[in-house]
């Protein structure tokens, strides 16, 4: 039944379970894409110092975060 | 630990580790164990399997299903949705981009150096203390099959249960097709 859809969408929003669970998720969604884009910006010859500031970060923040996937 | 394994049990680790590498997992879990015994033609656990109704595109079917629904890894699909993140749609962008299986690359690094799962690792050990249970001797594809059930947890007793298939449909249908096997030789 398409009402009762909606009723567990609207109410599934205020559900904090759902709504904690999604912000983890997409936390972890979005460290997956820094992680493939950082290393094919490196693969690319970027310097950490454009991703950094690409990212709006620090270049320190950015090299210690990431320099040791490439050891 | 292999070294009591019969030669339809070796074939069966081997093919479950081949059916993970075909997808690009390169881990094998337990769904993989799973398509490797309802593959195996010989073993009793493979045929008990296939009596029970299972069978390969089944099983290959449940896992495409239990995937695209389920958390893949620590990604909660459903959760994402929620948001109005369709977590599918992302994957196929960034694996169209980056290379198949890119997304859950990118992932936590696992610590182990195993090329099975953690689940798939405990269903091992548990098929030998099914095998030490009964006497056998060996391990065979019954015992893995078994280890699979008992295991409990991972994907492929989710399949299992999804298709009505418990310890004791499992047992008393191995009884039945010793008992044929003896019939036949005897």
């Amino acid at each position: 039944m398409p009402d009762t859809d909606v009723l567990t969408e609207a109410s599934s929003s205020t559900d904090p379970v759902v709504g904690l669970a999604a912000v983890s998720s997409l936390r972890r969604l979005v460290e997956r894409l820094e992680v493939l884009q950082v290393d094919h910006a490196r693969r690319l010859g970027w310097s950490w110092q454009q991703i950094a500031a690409a990212l709006g970060v620090s270049k320190q923040a950015v090299h210690k975060k990431h320099a040791r996937r490439e050891r | 630990m292999f070294e009591r394994f019969t030669s339809s049990a070796r074939e069966v680790v081997v093919a479950a580790r081949r059916e993970a590498k075909d997808v690009d997992h390169s881990i094998a879990g337990t769904e993989h164990l799973l398509l490797a015994l309802v593959q195996d033609s010989d073993g009793l656990g493979g045929r008990a399997l296939r009596r029970l109704g299972l069978d390969p595109v089944a099983v290959r079917h449940s896992i495409d299903t239990i995937r695209s629904r389920g958390p893949v890894g620590d990604l909660d699909v459903e959760a994402l949705g929620s948001i109005g993140i369709d977590l599918d749609a992302v994957r196929r962008r960034v694996d169209a981009a980056f290379g198949p299986g890119a997304l859950d690359r990118a992932g936590p690094t696992r610590r182990w150096r195993s090329p099975f799962s953690p689940r798939a690792k405990k269903a091992l050990e548990l098929s030998l203390r099914e095998s030490i249970r009964r006497k056998d001797g060996y391990i065979g594809t019954e015992h893995l099959l078994l280890g699979v059930l008992r295991e409990g947890r991972g994907m492929a007793a989710r399949i299992l249960a999804d298709a009505a298939i418990d310890r004791t449909a499992v047992e008393s249908m191995l009884d039945t097709l010793r008992g044929s096997d003896e019939a036949d030789t005897g």
